[in-house]
């Protein structure tokens, strides 16, 4: 080939690229490019924390995680620092008034904590099928029907009910969160009592 | 020279800038209305000459498409219309879309537009344009607070004038001014929300070619504009209680400089040095947050390719990028960011008769500021080799590999245990790599066969040690082989063979590893049995079953506890009929078996499902370009669970997508 002359002869032979070949696989790893770093030690929290790189692992996390002492780092870890709450109108009647103001990660951290450590016994079902809102690339929006067995200090109720319509959007590092929430009673269930009045009834102080 | 210049500046900036006062000054015979200008393009685009030298060979198409499934109808046009004269090019198009919501009533989406090009090459350098866009949108769901309207119209006067210049070099000079009117309305529960706003883009672009020396080539553009747009914005609440307009006038300014120096010095060899700087600003009624908004944006981006084909079928290629994005919103600030990424790629390919190589690396740095939350620095490197060989006649020998990791490390807070290191709570590492290895044999082109084996691995890593619990390796295996075989001239069968094992070990508790494996044989026997008809019968067998895949006692062996199986038969028929060219008749039915036994708890259930699919298919063509495409299936299935509570489901539906197009 024309001018393939002005470089030095044997540079470009097919075993001098076979040896670049060779020397870029092997400095991949040897140089641990590809090796992840060391994590610190779980210690005694032994739940395992699915990661967020589907949305249904969301979904899945809060099921499993919510509820759970030991879950709520995992549950926490599910919720963009910018996420909002709606609750419905019906549980801001008395007794929570003004439960629901400033509602922020930060709140639902504590308030999912004192749930977690009130409850005596906990039991969330998001039932199935659950109906697809918003299905995009980097958006998704589910309703659930959910129901909540629960027994605890601060309220009698054993029994929530509603729809939760979560949206998860997937931030720039490809990790699926919990953007938005909204808690309405379920039409078709027994009680009109929902997460939300749950909720509420367990912030407590703060 | 200097008589050049002021030919250019006359015929590029004077001149449009004269006619649209003219025109569109006060009391001018097209005075805008006070309304909008919105999302402006950061280019002013360049008429080819080819323009004008290729008559369309159909000046004018319309088409119809209609569609209709389970949830929504919709019905769509397109009229396109290119008259063509030597030193003439036009074009006038225009487009119209419906969807309704098939069950509730009200939901509908309505969109049109409209646009229309005149380019006249006045003289040999000189071209004269003038376009006009109109489109309109909107969107109702039946409820009247949940109503939006958009519409947008502009009017542009453009003059291109090529400057006689020296040493090769080609410079050319827009110069355009584009009057833009937007009106956006939303409807909500208590009041509606409108803006209307109007503005004047003035533009002005160069574009140099200069071929510097023999190999070295030198292409640069220049663009800057400026808008002085008007808004207003109007509130009006639906008892009366406030009727409220606000006028406000926020000047826009965008810039854009590009440069790329392209080196060819040695025969298939190439080094391209390219630079970009923009700054654009944008103002724009914001729907969702019903206020007006200012965005403006500050890139750079520099780029390095390097590329050589020293020998026949052997190449490299090389780039070096750095590209910095800086974002500011005036109303939505949790948008704001600062964006820098550096990233390095190459790639090695090799190609003979008898050999085909391939290896691509890429490292990737994104570091990310000014954002509300997730601040941090992304590190991405990537490595894939691909690998084939013939190892005699049509036998193939194909190796492939890759190696990922990406590392999210957002904030830099001292680690308390490790003072040496920083991490914060969201910082995680997946690491990933694939191995495949296959042999593939093709003795006719109707008849071969390929067996395959592969794993890959997935590593999550969370650093936290309230999230490291959940950290999981996540094995695959995979074995598959294929088959093609004509039993006959006719008739032909195919065969896929599919085992596959999942294996989720997490890092520190065992007692949680899972395994899950699933068989799938598929098996396709077509018979075309006359030039008009074909016969198709596929069956699918497909078995899966999960569980624990821990060991009894910390240390001992991994054994399998399996908790659920299921298993799946599918056995479908496809008769397809082509009784005039270009339309097809299917009829396709298929009965599937499922059942799901818990090992567990001993319970069982099963589903039965039958579909009917009646479809016609169209592609046909009518006298003089006219034709007709698409499809109208009817779709039936029934559905039986069998379990403890059992149900029985039936679902009936049409499906069509029908398309008319027309050239004349």
């Amino acid at each position: 080939m024309a001018g393939t002359h002005f470089l030095p002869k044997g540079i470009l032979t097919r075993a001098a690229a076979g040896a670049l070949l060779a020397f870029l696989l092997a400095g991949g790893v040897s140089c641990d490019l590809f090796e992840t770093r060391k994590p610190n030690d779980p210690g005694g929290i032994r739940f395992p924390c699915a990661t967020l790189d589907f949305p249904s692992n969301v979904f899945t996390n809060i099921v499993q995680a919510y509820g759970r002492g030991d879950g709520i780092p995992c549950y926490v870890s599910n919720l963009s620092d910018v996420l909002v709450f709606d609750f419905d109108d019906a549980d801001s009647l008395p007794p929570f008034p003004n439960q629901y103001v400033g509602w922020t990660k930060s709140i639902e951290q504590r308030v999912a904590q004192n749930i977690a450590s009130g409850a005596d016994s906990f039991f969330l079902q998001f039932k199935v099928p659950y109906t697809s809102v918003v299905s995009q690339p980097d958006v998704q929006t589910r309703r659930y029907t959910y129901e909540i067995k629960f027994k605890g200090t601060a309220i009698a109720d054993t029994l929530f009910q509603g729809l939760a319509v979560i949206t998860v959007r997937k931030n720039q590092g490809g990790q699926w969160l919990v953007e938005s929430w909204v808690d309405r009673p379920d039409p078709a269930g027994t009680t009109p009592r929902t997460w939300g009045y749950l909720r509420g009834a367990y912030r407590i102080g703060f | 020279m200097i008589r050049r210049l002021a030919g250019a500046f006359l015929h590029t900036v004077a001149l449009p800038v004269v006619l649209a006062i003219l025109l569109f000054g006060p009391g001018g015979a097209l005075e805008p209305k006070p309304a909008a200008a919105q999302e402006y393009e950061d280019y002013v685009e360049v008429v080819s000459d080819s323009l004008f030298e290729m008559k369309p060979a159909m000046p004018a198409s319309y088409t119809s498409t209609y569609m209709h499934d389970q949830s929504r109808g919709g019905w769509t046009q397109n009229l396109d219309y290119s008259p063509w004269w030597k030193n003439l090019a036009t074009n006038i198009s225009g487009s119209s879309g419906t969807s309704e919501d098939v069950i509730r009533q009200g939901s509908r989406s309505t969109n049109g537009d409209m646009t229309g090009k005149l380019n006249w090459r006045a003289k040999r350098r000189l071209v004269l344009s003038l376009g006009g866009t109109y489109s309109m949108s909107s969107v109702a769901d039946g409820n009247r607070e949940s109503r939006s309207e958009q519409r947008r119209s502009a009017l542009s006067l453009q003059s291109q004038y090529q400057v006689p210049t020296f040493l090769k070099a080609q410079l050319t000079i827009i110069g355009s001014s584009e009057f833009r009117r937007d009106y956006d309305l939303r409807a909500g529960a208590a009041q509606i929300d409108s803006s209307y706003l109007s503005g004047r883009l003035d533009a002005l672009r160069g574009r140099l070619l200069w071929p510097l020396v023999k190999g070295a080539t030198f292409l640069g553009s220049v663009y800057g504009s400026r808008n002085r747009p008007v808004t207003s914005v109007r509130s009006l609440a639906f008892n009366g209680s406030k009727d409220t307009t606000t006028t406000l006038v926020r000047p826009e300014q965008n810039a854009v400089f590009t440069g790329a120096l392209t080196i060819e010095p040695l025969r298939a060899t190439k080094l391209i040095l390219e630079a970009r700087r923009n700054g654009n600003d944008q103002v724009y009624f914001d729907l969702g947050q019903l206020k007006l908004e200012q965005y403006s944006n500050d890139g750079r981006f520099y780029h390095v390719h390097a590329e050589a084909a020293p020998q026949p079928g052997l190449a490299f290629n090389a780039d070096a990028t750095m590209k910095q994005t800086l974002k500011e919103y005036e109303v939505r600030d949790n948008l704001n960011a600062l964006v820098t990424t550096r990233q390095v790629s190459g790639v090695i390919a090799y190609s003979s008769p008898t050999t085909f190589a391939f290896l691509n690396f890429d490292v990737n740095r994104t570091r990310a500021e000014l954002q509300k939350t997730g601040n941090g620095i992304t590190l991405t490197r990537a490595l894939a080799v691909n690998l084939s060989r013939r190892v005699v006649g049509n036998f193939w020998l194909v190796g492939l590999g890759s190696a990922t990791l990406s590392s999210y490390r957002y904030l830099f807070t001292p680690d308390p245990g490790d003072p040496g290191r920083t991490f914060s709570r969201d910082d995680r590492d997946v690491a990933g790599g694939f191995v495949s290895v296959g042999a593939r044999y093709l003795l006719t082109p109707r008849c071969s066969t390929a067996a395959n084996f592969s794993i890959s691995r997935t590593h999550n890593v969370a650093l936290d040690s309230l999230l490291s619990a959940g950290n999981i390796a996540t094995t695959v295996y995979q074995l598959n082989g294929s088959i093609r075989m004509p039993l006959h001239r006719n008739l032909s069968i195919g065969q896929d063979y599919i085992v596959t094992a999942t294996d989720r070990a997490f890092d520190y508790f065992e007692e949680n590893d899972g395994l899950s494996r699933n068989f799938r044989i598929e098996t396709t026997v077509a018979d075309t049995l006359f030039p008009f008809a074909y016969l198709r019968v596929d069956h699918r067998y497909y078995f899966f079953d999960q569980g624990d895949f821990s060991p009894l006692v910390s240390g001992g062996p991994r054994l399998y506890g399996i908790t659920t199986e299921q298993a799946q038969q599918t056995l479908e028929g496809t008769i397809g009929l082509r009784p005039v060219r270009g339309v097809t008749l299917i009829v396709r039915q298929s009965l599937s078996d499922t059942e799901n036994r818990d090992m567990v708890g001993g319970a069982r259930n099963g589903t039965d499902q039958w579909n009917l699919s009646l479809g016609l298919e169209l592609n046909r063509t009518f006298w003089n370009g006219a034709g007709l495409t698409g499809a109208i299936r009817r779709e039936e299935r029934y559905q039986n669970v069998t379990s403890k509570v059992g149900s029985v489901e039936e679902e009936n539906h049409w499906l069509a997508l029908i398309s008319f197009q027309k050239g004349f």
